[in-house]
C-alpha cells in the first residue's frame, strides 16, 4: 500500500524544522515516530505533500530531571520511557503507560510526540500526563509556549497545537515523597483495541491526607479525559473507600459503543480499572514515594 | 532522494523517491528477500530487521528514515555458512511450520537476546507479541528462543 507523492527533510535543527512548517505549512506533517503517519498515509487517510522527520533533532531525544519537573523530548520513543529508571521509580504511570503501547517493536518506534499530539482518546500517554498535571512545550517561529496537557485535547483527534507549531517537549511536575501512581489498560487480548484505561495519580500530606487525587481515561469518550477530583483533598483514604472515588471517575466518562463492547459494559472496565489504580497508586504512596 | 544506508555491513547509497517503504527497498532494490511482507499495516512482524541494532517492522518505515543508519536484515545474520546460534537452535527445536514468519521471529529474537542473555518464558512471550505466527506455532518457537539462549551461556537447558 503506497501513499502519494511527497517530499520528505530530516533536519537536524529546530529552526530549520520551522522553517520548513512556516514554508509548507497547510501541505506539511510532522513525523516523529511515524508509526501512525505512515499507516493513516498509506490508507490515503491523509495525504501530506511534505513530511518533516523532527526525529534527528537531537534536543526532542532527551529525557531529563529538572529539579523541579521532569523532561521528556518530543521525539524519545516510547520504548525508553518504558525503560527508563528515573521514569520507573518516580512516574510509576508514566512507565506503566509507555509499556501499554502497541508492541515492543512498535514502542521502538512511536515516539512521545506522536502519542501525545495525535489526539486519539484511545492513546495511553494523555491519561497519565493529564493525571500529573503535566504541561506541554510547543515551539514555533516567533518562540515558545506554554500549555496545560488539561487544556490540549478539544476533541476527536483535535487539539490545541496551532499551524506552525511542534510539540518540543512534555514536562511533568516532580512527584513528592508521597505520591504514587498506577496506569491499567483492559484489552480483550494482548495487544488489541483497549475497551479502556484508567490512571491515577495521588500524592498524600505527612499525615496521610490525600493532597492531591486526580485520574486520566483512555478510551472512554472523543477524547483523552481528565477527572480531577478536589473534593478529597483533605480527606484521609480510610475514610473515603476507594469504590467511592471510583463511581465519580466514571462519571467523568462518556464512552461510546464499539467492536470493543458497548457503553455501559465500558462503564463497569472503567469502575473496576479506577479502583485498581487508585488502591495501587495509594499502596505506591503510602510505601513512601513510588516504587 | 539520495541516501545512504548500510546493509549488513555493506554500504549501499541509492536515489529514493521518498514514499518507498523500507520494507520494498529491502526487498525489491537490494533482492535481499528474506524479510517478509505480511500484513503491510505494522501488525505481524514479518518485515522486521535491526535498525541500529534495535528491531523494527519494516513496513512502516520509509527508506529514506534509514539514511545514515544501520539496518541488519536475516541474511546477515549469519557468518558465511556458519549460522547465527538462533538460526542453529531453530532448526533443532522445529520452531517453524510455514516459515513464513521465522525472518522476523528470529529478528526480533535477537534483539531481545541482545538486551536480556537469558530471558524468562513470560519475558520471550511478551518479546515476541508483535510477531504473529498464523500456524500457531508458537511453542516451538519459544523453546528455539529458550535453547539460543542456553547456548549463548555455553550450558545446557
Amino acid at each position: 500500500m503506497y501513499p502519494p507523492s511527497f517530499d520528505y527533510a530530516a533536519p537536524d535543527d529546530l529552526d530549520e524544522a520551522l522553517k520548513l512548517l512556516e514554508l509548507h505549512n497547510e501541505d506539511a506533517k510532522i513525523m516523529t515516530g511515524g508509526v501512525g503517519l505512515i499507516n493513516a498515509m498509506k490508507h490515503h487517510v491523509i495525504k501530506p505533500g511534505f513530511l518533516i522527520d523532527i526525529s534527528r533533532i537531537r534536543e526532542l531525544g532527551l529525557i531529563g530531571d529538572h529539579g523541579g519537573y521532569l523532561s521528556i523530548g518530543a521525539a524519545v520513543k516510547v520504548a525508553e520511557l518504558q525503560r527508563s529508571d528515573l521514569v520507573k521509580r518516580n512516574y510509576t504511570a508514566l512507565s506503566e503507560a509507555a509499556g501499554a503501547i502497541a508492541d515492543p517493536l512498535l514502542r521502538n518506534m512511536i515516539s512521545v510526540g506522536g502519542n501525545v499530539c495525535t489526539g486519539n482518546p484511545d492513546d495511553d500517554l494523555p491519561p497519565v500526563f493529564l493525571s500529573m498535571d503535566a504541561q506541554y512545550i510547543l515551539a514555533g517561529r516567533n518562540g515558545r509556549r506554554v500549555i496545560d496537557a488539561d487544556g490540549f485535547y478539544l476533541g476527536h483527534m483535535s487539539t490545541a497545537i496551532r499551524p506552525g507549531e511542534i510539540l518540543v517537549e512534555v514536562r511533568v511536575p516532580r512527584q513528592t515523597e508521597r505520591s504514587g501512581s498506577a496506569y491499567i489498560k483492559r484489552e480483550l487480548r494482548q495487544n488489541d483495541h483497549l475497551v479502556a484505561g484508567v490512571a491515577a495519580s495521588i500524592s498524600l500530606e505527612e499525615d496521610g491526607r490525600y493532597k492531591r487525587l486526580a485520574f486520566g481515561l483512555s478510551g472512554s469518550g472523543n477524547t483523552s479525559i481528565h477527572a480531577r477530583l478536589p473534593k478529597f483533598t483533605g480527606s484521609r483514604p480510610v475514610d473515603v473507600p476507594v469504590g467511592d472515588i471510583a463511581k465519580m471517575v466514571v462519571e467523568e466518562a462518556s464512552p461510546l459503543s464499539d467492536r470493543q463492547g458497548s457503553a455501559s459494559y465500558k462503564r463497569k472496565v472503567i469502575l473496576v480499572l479506577a479502583r485498581e489504580a487508585l488502591t495501587l497508586a495509594l499502596q505506591r504512596a503510602e510505601q513512601g514515594g513510588q516504587k | 532522494m539520495k541516501i545512504s544506508v548500510n546493509f549488513n555491513g555493506r554500504n549501499v547509497d541509492a536515489d529514493v523517491e521518498p514514499r518507498k517503504l523500507l520494507v520494498d527497498f529491502i526487498r525489491d532494490d537490494l533482492h535481499l528477500t528474506g524479510t517478509h511482507v505480511g500484513c503491510d499495516t505494522s501488525s505481524c512482524g514479518a518485515c522486521t530487521i535491526l535498525l541500529d541494532g534495535v528491531a523494527v517492522k519494516s513496513c512502516t518505515m520509509f527508506a529514506v528514515q534509514a539514511n545514515n543508519r544501520n539496518i541488519t536484515t536475516i541474511e546477515g545474520l549469519s557468518k558465511g555458512d556458519e549460522l547465527h546460534r538462533l538460526q542453529s537452535a531453530f532448526i533443532e527445536e522445529g520452531g517453524l511450520q510455514c516459515g513464513y514468519c521465522t525472518p522476523g521471529m528470529i529478528m526480533t529474537s535477537a534483539w531481545l537476546l541482545s538486551n536480556n542473555a537469558a530471558p524468562t518464558e513470560k519475558e520471550i512471550r511478551n518479546g515476541i507479541s508483535g510477531n504473529l505466527c498464523r500456524c500457531t506455532g508458537y511453542d516451538s518457537i519459544i523453546r528455539s528462543i529458550q535453547k539460543a539462549s542456553s547456548d549463548r551461556r555455553g550450558g545446557r537447558k
